[in-house]
């Protein structure tokens, strides 16, 4: 089992540099010359120290953990910078997300020689045969790393142990290590190409083991007696004794539909061809485990080495490749002239991240249900262009307060639970309307009531006229009020509602309430429009 | 020529036009009934399935009655196909700035709010998008759209793909415009509405304003493809029935209905 994965380790001897060179020499900036000695501080023991420098600052005598003030001293010329790990790792991070293109399962490496992580890991188990075999993979890998101004060094082992420690501390920079001879790769390497802590390393070093070699075949007791059981698990490790667990970057899908292509595509309508090519092969792939798609995810690698990624939701589960296609159609369309294939995308991926069971034959059923699937389908594609929040159903809700008696959900996915939900056809319209023709609700309300100016009041009664948004509305007929206490039981609630439903003149209807009562409250009440009738 | 009459020279004019435009095919279309009244008026006996129609408002103080006959068509299409659900598309600017749609009104308008899928495009671009691919997919009760007809996307061009799609798909399109749509379009009909002062003058015991009656508009059928435009009908919302009456204004019935109330 262990023998069969195979393992990569990418090591990335000077990421900080690298990266700090990559973005300086991005977009619109002056290049910088990577000649001049640079180098990255950051605070530590004693004040600023060097973490990192490139190669012109090495020559200068220039080397890491130096004191700021003594490298300068040493190379006045030496242009410092700060160090910034966490953009490090955020950048390490994207490009693990742009080694997917080789397998879907990279991470970035979470230990690293120093103290940042400076590595990717990635299992390329059954991958490789599709770069050519293990070494061209790394081959590859390395040149478009290379491309991309870093340099790396790529080894490929049974174990994730013995892929670091080679790529760490091995010979050669592109290195396949057969199974089974990790034993004799590892023989002449420093302890600390194990992975372990740097004092227990130390502490192998004052005992006079120095080399992993020496651990072979010496007593495991005294060793775990004097320094815990990591030596041993790590040897393990290295060596494929021991299978170590690895949380991937991505999480493991297992349905996903890749692409590699020997142009890089920057026509939008190639990419929409291959989408609907990976959404075929990742329709196969649903339909033989009966699963339908609810969240997808569509990732783009571009050849500079930037991943998009683009999401994509359906309301009910779906296999349909054409449908599938078609939510990302509509995401790029509406991307439009902001899409930015950079120099191309050179290779895409599908994935379905979340999956629902899905009946077999649902082809076979009446036409009715085939177009509640195709508005389902339709909804989606609304969503995705629009989004989510943009397309909505309205819910009853059990409430007697107007604004709360009707609640919108978006038309996606499920609604919310239905534990305070009433029957769908109680939409709480009051008695009042059983009187002939009168309309109790209105058609459209306002989000938020709006204040109006009442000129001549009836105390207890609906006013003569108003003025709202500056016109002013002569009150003819009046039914009401409709009295609408707080619900008490909630903290924030106002006051009671006086609610009049009010024609003026030229026969337009306004539902207006007085907030408060005239008797009870010290302050005035005062009127709203809160909607208007049709 | 100076021989013929004004009537027999149109009558000429429109044969010869004819042919250009786009044949009603009424034998195939189906029909809501607006009331015996409206569907006379109509070419195809009354408001076709198929086609875009256009509710206008008279004045921007008419936007209300214009979208309670806007519920009451709805209402009258999803009558025709019970199952289907009813898109709507919210416009969320001027004239259309009076918040959202509201569940218990329109089911007033005997429209069940549970079947509306209400889409809220932020560009009228996304708007037109969005009626028109569901138009197409032609399994809706009705697609409705809130545009304001003063939009720079909103032209013939705009109307006549709606119109396309909504005779692909064989499922009626409204557009709620504001009052500025006064230029040319490839709708079928166009109504102009007006608010009415309610009818009938109920009066409870003891109170001294009336009550406002049924919902009511001044109704003009403003343009319509096949007929003559222009008429013009006090149309009334009756909700019991579910359909647009165009009373006669009675004194009798008044005073029956007020007897009754405070009987």
């Amino acid at each position: 089992m262990i023998g069969r994965r195979r393992i990569v380790a990418v090591f990335l001897p000077h990421w900080p540099m690298d990266r700090l060179f990559r973005v300086l020499n991005g977009k619109g900036g002056k290049p910088v010359d990577r000649r001049l000695p640079l180098a990255l501080a950051a605070p530590a023991q004693g004040g600023l120290r060097i973490t990192a420098r490139n190669r012109a600052a090495a020559e200068e005598g220039i080397v890491q953990g130096q004191l700021v003030a003594d490298a300068m001293a040493l190379c006045p010329r030496l242009d410092v910078r700060e160090a910034d790990p966490a953009a490090d790792a955020a950048a390490l991070k994207r490009l693990a997300d742009w080694c997917g293109r080789y397998t879907p399962w990279t991470a970035p490496d979470a230990q690293g020689h120093g103290e940042e992580p400076d590595g990717i890991l990635m299992d390329v188990t059954g991958c490789d045969h599709l770069f050519g075999g293990e070494g061209a993979l790394l081959d590859d890998l390395v040149a478009r790393l290379r491309g991309f101004g870093i340099s790396a060094r790529a080894v490929s082992a049974a174990t994730p142990g013995a892929a670091w420690a080679l790529a760490r501390f091995g010979e050669a920079p592109i290195f396949v290590l057969p199974a089974g001879e990790e034993e004799r790769a590892l023989k002449n390497l420093p302890v600390s190409a194990l992975r372990l802590s740097p004092n227990i390393s130390e502490g192998l070093h004052r005992l006079g083991l120095k080399r992993i070699g020496d651990l072979y075949g010496r007593p495991r007791a005294p060793i775990t007696a004097r320094f815990g059981p990591e030596i041993a698990r790590r040897l393990d490790e290295a060596l494929g004794r021991a299978s170590e667990p690895i949380s991937p970057e991505m999480p493991l899908v297992p349905f996903r539909a890749r692409l590699l292509f020997a142009e890089g595509l920057t026509r939008i309508e190639d990419i929409e061809t291959a989408t609907e090519r990976l959404a075929v092969e990742l329709c196969d792939l649903l339909t033989r485990d009966l699963k339908g798609a609810r969240r997808l995810e569509l990732l783009l690698f571009r050849v500079d080495g930037e991943v998009t990624k683009i999401l994509a939701g359906t309301s009910a589960p779906s296999r349909e490749a054409r449908h599938i296609a078609r939510l990302f159609r509509e995401k790029l369309k509406q991307a439009g002239d902001d899409f930015d294939a950079g120099f191309g995308i050179e290779a895409m991926s599908l994935a379905a991240l979340t999956v629902d069971a899905m009946a077999p034959s649902q082809g076979s059923l009446s036409d009715e249900r085939h177009s509640a699937e195709d508005i389902d389908a339709l909804i989606d594609r609304i969503g995705n262009r629009l989004g989510p929040a943009r397309v909505r159903r309205l819910r009853p809700y059990a409430s007697h307060i107007p604004e709360r008696a009707v609640v919108a959900v978006p038309a996606m996915g499920e609604a919310p639970p239905a534990s305070s939900f009433i029957s769908p056809h109680d939409w709480r319209i009051p008695d009042l309307q059983r009187l002939d023709g009168v309309v109790g609700r209105p058609l459209r309300m306002l989000a938020c009531a709006e204040p109006i100016e009442v000129t001549a009041e009836v105390p207890e009664g609906p006013p003569h006229s108003f003025r709202w948004r500056r016109v002013l509305h002569h009150v003819v007929r009046a039914e009401g009020p409709e009295r609408i206490a707080p619900e008490w039981w909630r903290r924030d609630e106002g006051r009671t509602r006086d609610y009049y439903r009010v024609e003026d003149k030229e026969g337009r209807r306004f539902w207006l309430y007085r907030d408060g009562l005239y008797t009870r409250d010290a302050e005035l009440p005062r009127w709203y429009l809160h909607g208007i009738f049709g | 020529m100076s021989g013929t009459s004004k009537a027999g020279l149109l009558a000429d004019l429109r044969a010869r036009i004819a042919p250009y435009e786009a044949p009603l095919r009424e034998e195939e279309t189906r029909v809501v009934s607006l009331g015996d009244v409206i569907d006379e008026t109509l070419p195809s006996g009354g408001l076709r399935c198929d086609a875009l129609h256009e509710v206008a408002a008279l004045g921007y103080g008419d936007i209300g009655a214009a979208m309670g006959f806007m519920a009451a068509l709805v209402s009258r299409f999803t009558e025709a196909s019970p199952l289907a659900p009813v898109l709507w598309c919210e416009g969320s600017h001027t004239p259309f700035d009076f918040g959202g749609l509201y569940g218990p009104g329109l089911a007033a308008f005997g429209l069940d709010p549970t079947r509306l899928v209400i889409v809220t495009p932020s560009r009228e671009v996304e708007l037109l998008w969005t009626l028109e691919e569901a138009l197409r997919l032609g399994a809706f009760a009705a697609v409705v759209g809130e545009i304001d007809a003063s939009a720079r996307a909103f032209d013939l061009t705009a109307t006549r793909r709606l119109q396309l799609a909504a005779e692909e798909g064989g499922s009626p399109a409204l557009l709620l415009t504001g009052h500025q749509n006064v230029g040319t379009s490839a709708a079928v009909t166009r109504w102009r509405i007006a608010s009415a002062p309610s009818s009938v003058g109920l009066r409870l015991e003891g109170q001294s304003t009336e009550l406002p009656g049924r919902p009511r508009w001044n109704v003009t059928l403003e343009r319509c493809r096949g007929a003559e435009g222009g008429a013009s009908w006090l149309a009334e919302w009756d909700r019991t029935r579910l359909e647009i009456a165009v009373p006669h204004r009675r004194v009798a019935e008044r005073k029956k209905a007020e007897l009754k109330l405070v009987g």
